[in-house]
């Protein structure tokens, strides 16, 4: 690990343990809270974004399968949390699985449209499928339940919870980018015909960071709907899904920090200055397109370019 | 007698509808090195192409240590011992050198003679710059690179296509005691190269194509005392 790997982590441990004091009141923790999911669900995008190559509409699935799943079968099925939430992400993770077989006949824009389309299918069948859905209501959940004993009912127990997850996220993701997986994943996204050269199965590869990511997307789900205590098709949306696009785009694809600035910079847009600005769409909107002219690769590796281009 | 480490026997291939290489046949020793010369177009690299499995000839077949590799998948001729450095380099520039021999090295066993260290040992200086992006090399050392990476694979058969292609003279030199370093090893190799001096000092036998079919084959001596063949084929002398 170099130096700036070392630093990196730090801050970002220090960072997360300290908002809870930093921040006024628990309704901005709450915002940090729902922004952290978010970057959980952006750095799971990002796998197939930054480092395989594959741009998707449709990670939004992801994020609201297993949501829906697990309130559901803890509403319905009266499902205790744990196995509930176990459910939950093996459900989505299998979504992923069959809809990366389904995706990955294309390539470019034709996977972009495969992802969009599945994405609406799965939208379509929330919105309308209102016995299992409850259709444009969702599913409620009264509390946030007791998982192993430990009571997540406060906003900042909960915050704990969702800032362990996305560490524990970032370290998984980290290491698969350091990986032989994860050479061999950037390598098939830069010439994958080099990749085959070599000996390796490429759609297989392409296959497993697709799952890998699906799984990642299915813990924010579950985070999610905790969080919310509250899942309808909005989660499921393609607004939804080009959200979580946007932030790993704005922030920077391919890197560690990219997709959690990029989901901080959105949430708190969309959260806190929505509150004072009533264009706020177009204020996203235009953060996007001044960030995207002044720093093509995003707000991370531009801002990195830029301390560089400082210190010579 | 050395046993045949790689024979191609009346092989056609096409790029679409037009016919590129027309009834080749070439056969490769076990611990040899072929030259495989002729003016560009003459379908060298057509012939690398179709043994590593990109163009499905039709017709032929093409056998490696006597097992039939002939229309398999590029991965599985991989699996089989076949390993291509390929002309331009072509190695990964976004990936550090250490990650370009990484992504090479799959499905190993425990007799595997090529490894990191090994490359790195072969290579000095691609140790010196393990961690840099492989773009940030010069171009003798992506070759280096390139060639460490096809070893990694451990193969049996090297297909190198043009490996001197625009190097400087001293590297072209530094490259040529590599290419027959590994041949000393018993590494059998096919050597497409424009560099004639090269290819005839290093081979052992040389095979000559023009417009797609085997123009000449010989010992790599025979072949260089030949002015005439040279000269018709290669247009040089």
């Amino acid at each position: 690990m170099n130096r700036t790997a070392i630093q990196g982590w730090i801050f970002a441990v220090l960072a997360l343990a300290s908002l809870p004091f930093i921040l006024p009141s628990d309704y901005y923790l709450g915002i940090a809270t729902h922004a952290l999911v978010l970057a959980i669900l952006a750095l799971s995008l990002d796998i197939l974004i930054g480092q395989g190559g594959m741009s998707s509409l449709g990670h939004a699935v992801y994020l609201g399968v297993p949501a829906y799943a697990a309130a559901w079968t803890m509403q319905n099925a009266g499902l205790s949390p744990l196995p509930a939430i176990i459910f939950a992400i093996a459900l989505g993770t299998a979504t992923a699985a069959l809809f990366a077989v389904l995706a990955l006949r294309a390539r470019g824009l034709g996977f972009l449209m495969i992802t969009l389309a599945l994405g609406q299918v799965m939208w379509g069948a929330a919105y309308r499928w209102v016995g299992l859905t409850g259709g444009d209501n969702g599913i409620r959940l009264a509390t946030r339940p007791m998982v192993l004993g430990i009571d997540i009912s406060s906003v900042r127990a909960y915050y704990v919870v969702v800032a362990l997850a996305l560490l524990v996220a970032l370290v998984c993701i980290w290491h698969l980018d350091r990986s032989p997986f994860g050479a061999c994943l950037r390598g098939t996204r830069d010439q994958p015909r080099r990749m085959r050269m070599l000996g390796h199965d490429v759609w297989r590869i392409r296959f497993l960071a697709f799952v890998f990511a699906g799984f990642w997307g299915s813990v924010a789900g579950v985070l999610y709907v905790f969080d919310y205590l509250y899942v309808s098709p909005s989660a499921l949306s393609l607004p939804q899904s080009a959200e979580a696009l946007l932030m790993v785009v704005l922030g920077g694809a391919g890197t560690l920090a990219g997709p959690v600035v990029g989901a901080i910079i959105i949430t708190v847009i969309k959260t806190v200055v929505s509150s004072y600005v009533d264009r706020w769409y177009s204020l996203l909107g235009l953060t996007f397109i001044i960030v995207v002219s002044v720093m093509p690769q995003g707000i991370v590796p531009g801002v990195r370019g830029l301390l560089r281009g400082a210190r010579k | 007698m050395a046993t045949d480490a790689l024979i191609i026997n009346e092989i056609n291939s096409f790029y679409g509808d037009s016919h590129v290489l027309h009834n080749v046949s070439l056969t490769l020793k076990e611990g040899e090195l072929l030259a495989l010369l002729g003016r560009n177009g003459a379908g060298k690299s057509t012939t690398l192409g179709t043994i590593m499995g990109w163009l499905k000839p039709r017709g032929g077949q093409i056998s490696v240590f006597g097992e039939q590799i002939g229309g398999l998948a590029p991965e599985l001729i991989v699996e089989k011992g076949v390993a291509l450095v390929p002309q331009g380099r072509r190695v990964f520039p976004s990936l550090s050198v250490r990650e370009n021999l990484m992504v090479a090295q799959i499905k190993r066993t425990k007799a595997d003679k090529w490894n990191m260290e090994r490359v790195f040992d072969t290579f000095p200086r691609l140790r010196e710059r393990r961690a840099q992006a492989a773009a940030s090399l010069s171009g003798g050392e992506q070759q280096m690179l390139a060639i460490g990476r096809a070893l990694m694979s451990n193969p049996r058969v090297l297909l190198m296509d043009e490996p001197s292609e625009g190097l400087a003279p001293q590297i072209v030199a530094e490259v040529g005691r590599i290419i027959a370093g590994l041949r000393k090893e018993g590494l059998s190799i096919v050597l497409v190269e424009q560099n004639l001096d090269l290819a005839l000092s290093l081979a052992d036998h040389v095979t000559i194509l023009n417009t797609g079919r085997v123009a000449a084959t010989g010992t790599a001596s025979a072949i260089a005392d030949d002015h005439e063949t040279l000269d018709r084929h290669l247009g040089v002398f």
